[in-house]
This record gives C-alpha cells, structure tokens and sequence, in this order.
C-alpha cells in the first residue's frame, strides 16, 4: 500500500481531443460529478454518474468542467484520456 | 508520543512494541466547542496513524489519504464492527456491517428511494417544513438551536420521506437520542437497549398491520420496502426491522450534530453570516465546506486480515477508527485546512465516508443543509451566542461529535 492519495488521471494535452472515462466499479455514487458538471455528467436512476452525452468525445470547451468532475470526486473513479 | 487536551505527553512501552504512537484517548467526555476538533489537528501532525488504548484500543487514521484508502479497500477493512470500541457487537446493523455482494443487493432496494433525483422532488415540502419551524421560532428571540431545531428539523423530513406520521416526532427524537448516547458508552448501554427495543415494537406493530391490511405502496416508504426483494427473494421479517431501526438512527443524529457546528460557526463569524445573507446563491458550496471542517462521523473498520498498514503492523480482528474530523482538515491536502473558506473551490472530503458503504442518506442531508441556510437567514439573518452562558459551558462530546446545546440569542 502507498502513501500517495489518487484523485484523478489526467494525461490530455490542454488543446487536444479527449474522452471522459468513468471507472463504473469504482463509482458508489456521491454525485459531486453531476452536481457540479452537469454539462458532462449526468445519474441513474440509483444515483451513480453516467456521461451525459454517451461515447461521445468530449468537446474542448467542456474540459474545465470535466476536470472538475473528476478532480471533486471522493473515489477518483473519472478519468479524462487523451485520444 | 503524543500530546491529550489536558497537555500530558504520552508515551508507553506498547509504543515501542507496536511501532506506532500510543495514545490513551476518551471521546465521551464532554469538553469546550471545537476541542476534540483542536486536539485532532494536533495529533494528525504528530502522528498519521496511533494506537488509541481506550476501551479495548483501536488503531485511529489519522490522515486524509490513509482514510480514504482504508474505505476503499473494503476486503481489508471490512465493515462486520463500524463502532470502534465495539469490535463484537450484539447487534448486527443492515446494510452497515454487510460486506461485498451481500451489501450491494441491501443498497440497489434503497439507493433509488435516496437518489438525488428522488431527494430533489422533495425539496419544497422540506423547504415547507423548515420555513414553518423556523417561523415558529422567530418571535422568541432565544433558542437553543441543538434541542429546538437540528433536533426536530431532520426528524419532520425524515418522517415525511417515509411517510410516517408526524405526531411520532417527539416519540422518534427521544429513541435516537437514547441509541446514540449508548453507542460507544457502556453507562448509558441500558437507555440504548430500551430505545431499540422501543423501535423494534413501532416498526414490528406497522409491518403487522400492512401485512393485514396492505395500503398504497405508492404512498408508504416502509410499505414498499416490506414488497422489496434482497436479489432474488422477497425481504424478510427480520431485515425489514433491521433496515427499519438503522435508516432511522443513521438519518436523524447526523443531520442534528452538523447543523450545531454550522450554526455555531455561524453564530460566531459574523462575516460569513453575512455573506450567506448577501450572497444565498454559495449556500451549496458552504455545506460543503461545513461538512469538511467539522465532519462528526468517527467510523470504523474492522481488521479481515492482517496487514502492515504503513508500517504499522495490524492483526486480523484489530479495530480501526478512520478519524474523519482529524483527515477532512489535513494540512497536506488542503490550504488552510482548519478554516472555514466558501470560496474554496472543489471541495473534496470523507464526511459522507467513501468506497461501497458510501452515505446513503448525503443527498438528502445536503438538501436538508443548503435549505437551512437558505431560509434561516431570511427570517433571522443576525444572532450570537447567548452572552449569558459561559463559552466554556457550551460542551461537545463523542465519539460521533456533536454539540450538546447551543444557546442562541436576536433581537425581536
């Protein structure tokens, strides 16, 4: 076991194309994502986060709010992944 | 080596022996505002993890990466005792102290009742709710928010949600009050006994009466959780009561304990106050920041295995406290971490726990909070601490922190 606290993996370039990963085992529900993004997360019907737009790669514009998402979440089950 | 609130530095062989500090520790004694919250910050920097001896001992995490990571290697630290001075207890709490897939069936019956989008159509009968208590309080000008609020709020919304009658509000306040004081503390074992008997007959006298006669599942919480099944089967007796008696404690003692930090807070920052008066709109971002810096939850964990946790070597059947109020305002992982900040972005913390037993009830909770700080200040936007009790009298306690009164005073 380490000492280092993982939050959140996020290898993209700042301009370049990305995809929004959520570690579906990992998520338990918190909805940090959801609340705070919306524009990228949505939840289920039991309250674990999905991606609003499915497989959809996410938009530049919309990296801020990403991160957010992913960075607020307590499991550090979202991932932002380069394409 | 470690320092209590009294200032005694303590240091025993068993250090040595364990290779980790060794405190002596008791969190039921009743100590001035914020102490326990003072003496963690303290004992976080000087020790990351330590032996507590108190009561049959217990190891205690102290930081926030070390929580985080013990919450979510639940196969290791397994949920079977969640009260760490309690390693065998007579009671065995559901979904609490079930573990993998046994756990996951419990909580796919109750996360959709809990979800944020269930919480949210309930908001304007919460609001309802809170501006009418609040009303019938503005004309004292004196209340003792612990008793006349944070006690009764959460109990009117609880009943609301599974839909119970109001009238057992009172009836419902006294039974958690009496569990909680119980949990952890053998003096008032007999008053805990006696609640949880006295909740077993309400629930046991309702699941008789539905089964006679069943009314609209539609309209009765209990009612469709009596029809639910766990996997593949229909619930049973005994874990309907079960379930019953634990979304009961786990959603009303909570809720009472923050709000008394939040509006002890409040009471005494009359800059903050203000800006939750000028600017309702940071009210979310300030619960967060609310239920980080004051997080009142003392979990536990008990050992499946044995482990060396950060070389400190754990036993098999060792308790562990994850010290959520020591980790949530770690120096190393937040700026500032013992203040109160509502413009701290991203706020990220333990308080509602974390991995598979995560807080059922955060949604609501979150709800319940914003909502009071939302419509409090409207009606009462300037009150202090009563002049006329000594800072010192207003005592918190363990192990799940909570004020035990909060005298507040306005001009009417």
């Amino acid at each position: 076991m380490t000492d280092t606290t993982d939050t959140t993996t996020d290898t993209t370039e700042p301009d370049g194309p990305f995809r929004v990963v959520i570690d579906r085992d990992k998520c338990v529900g918190h909805g940090r994502c959801y609340s705070l993004a919306p524009e990228v997360y949505v939840d289920d019907e039991e309250g674990f986060s999905e991606l609003a737009d499915g497989d959809t790669p996410a938009t530049p514009e919309l990296r801020d709010k990403a991160r957010l998402g992913a960075v607020t979440c307590p499991e550090g089950a979202i991932s932002l992944v380069p394409l | 080596m470690t320092t209590t609130p009294d200032g005694e530095v303590t240091t025993t062989s068993e250090e040595t022996a364990r290779g980790c500090p060794v405190i002596d520790f008791d969190f039921t004694v009743e100590r001035p505002a914020l102490e326990y919250f003072t003496f963690l910050d303290g004992l976080r920097e000087e020790a990351p993890i330590a032996w507590n001896t108190y009561g049959g001992g217990f190891w205690m995490l102290n930081r926030n990466a070390l929580v985080g990571e013990a919450f979510q290697t639940p196969e290791v630290f397994s949920s079977s005792a969640t009260v760490p001075t309690l390693p065998n207890p007579d009671y065995h709490f559901i979904p609490t102290m079930e573990n993998g897939a046994e756990h996951r069936k419990y909580r796919a019956v109750l996360n959709p009742q809990f979800s944020p989008k269930v919480v949210a159509t309930l908001e304007p009968s919460i609001r309802r709710d809170c501006i009418d208590l609040i009303e019938s309080l503005v004309e004292k000008g004196s209340v003792d928010l612990v008793a006349d609020f944070a006690m009764v709020f959460p109990t009117k919304v609880f009943l609301q949600i599974v839909d119970l009658p109001a009238e057992d509000t009172d009836t419902f306040v006294t039974w958690v009050e009496d569990v909680f004081a119980g949990l952890g503390n053998a003096a008032k074992a007999e008053g805990m006994a006696a609640a949880m008997e006295g909740i077993r007959v309400y629930f046991t006298t309702f699941m008789e009466e539905w089964r006679a006669n069943p009314g609209d599942p539609e309209t009765s919480f209990f009612g469709r959780l009596l029809n639910s099944n766990i996997g593949d089967r229909p619930i049973r007796d005994d874990e309907f009561l079960n379930m019953s008696l634990v979304l009961l404690l786990a959603g009303l003692d909570t809720v009472k304990s923050q709000m008394g930090y939040m509006f002890y807070h409040l009471a005494t920052h009359p800059e903050d106050r203000q800006r939750i008066i000028d600017e309702p709109e940071i009210a979310a971002n300030a619960v967060e920041e609310f239920l980080r810096a004051n997080a009142i939850v003392m979990d536990g964990r008990k050992l499946a295995q044995d482990v060396d946790f950060h070389g400190c070597p754990m036993k098999k059947d060792d308790m562990v406290m994850l010290t959520l109020a020591a980790a949530s305002r770690d120096t190393t992982e937040f700026d500032h971490a013992d203040q109160i900040d509502f413009d701290r972005k991203a706020v990220t913390h333990f308080s509602f726990g974390s991995g598979p037993h995560r807080c059922l009830g955060s949604h609501l909770a979150r709800l319940e909070l914003r909502v009071v700080l939302e419509e409090w200040h409207k009606r009462i936007p300037h009150y202090r601490l009563d002049p006329a009790v000594a800072r010192e009298d207003i005592v918190e306690s363990g192990p799940q922190l909570g004020l035990s009164s909060l005298p507040l005073v306005w001009e009417v």
